[in-house]
């Protein structure tokens, strides 16, 4: 499993915005995932929400590489958000 | 002659008439089907319109809207509620994704405005004014189904 640690700003709480989605995946995923098999995305404790915007632009990658049930059956997550998973699921299936 | 060929040009009158009547009538029965088949198709679409919108605009987003507050603080609570309810309807729309793809594009546009607003856009403004930009979003996003409704032009 290639387990990835998002990192943020200290003062930093939620997450929202598309551009910076995609922000933060080239700067902290890309490259590092290769095939996308396999793969924990840690969100640190402090950020406690999170937008599906932020969400689309982080997964436009690895949803065009390897499509939305590729990422449900090889992406798992660590987050303090409890309803994570239907955040990430909600984002997913409504991408344009 | 003149007796025989007047019988001739009013038959090849009438003739003509009886052509031109078949072909009004069949004319006439295309143009009446091809309205039915609109109307028919519009008829469905309003009902199925109806029935994914009409309780997120009558009765799930007001009474989210209402459980929203500032506090003294400048913090805005109870706002789960309405995400959730953002969350629900991009999902529940999602036949628009692929029935009307430029409008699902602006609605769910509209709805994550709103929901960026809510995570995170919020502190960025006075406190005073939470309220009056969110009423101000969910205007926008209604103002959008509205006018999908009426076969208007969607506003920007």
């Amino acid at each position: 499993m290639k387990k990835i640690e998002l990192t943020f700003s200290n003062t930093l709480t939620s997450l929202a915005g598309n551009k910076y989605g995609r922000q933060i995946y080239d700067e902290q995923v890309s490259g590092l995932i290769g095939d996308f098999d396999d793969v924990l995305i840690v969100f640190p404790d402090q950020i406690t929400e999170i937008a599906t915007s932020f969400l689309q632009g982080f997964f436009k990658v690895p949803v065009d590489e390897i499509g939305v049930e590729g990422i449900n059956k090889n992406f798992r997550y660590k987050s303090n958000i409890a309803n994570i998973d239907d955040v990430i699921k909600t984002a997913l299936i409504t991408m344009r | 002659m003149g007796e025989t060929g007047s019988n001739i040009s009013l038959d090849v009158v009438a003739l003509i008439v009886s052509v031109v009547s078949v072909f009004a009538s069949f004319i006439l029965t295309k143009i009446e089907l091809a309205h039915n088949d609109k109307t028919n198709s519009l008829n469905l679409e309003n009902e199925y319109f109806r029935k994914v919108f009409t309780d997120f605009m009558v009765n799930n987003v007001p009474s989210a809207r209402s459980a929203l507050y500032v506090t003294e603080s400048g913090i805005l609570s109870g706002k789960q509620a309405l995400i959730n309810e953002l969350h629900n309807i991009m999902k529940q729309s999602l036949y628009y994704k692929y029935a009307d793809y430029e409008f699902y594009d602006k609605m769910c546009d509209k709805i994550q405005e709103l929901e960026d607003f809510l995570v995170d856009g919020y502190n960025e403004i006075d406190s005073n004014s939470i309220t009056d930009m969110i009423d101000s979003y969910i205007e926008s996003i209604y103002l959008c189904l509205h006018n999908r409704y009426q076969g208007d032009s969607m506003p920007d």
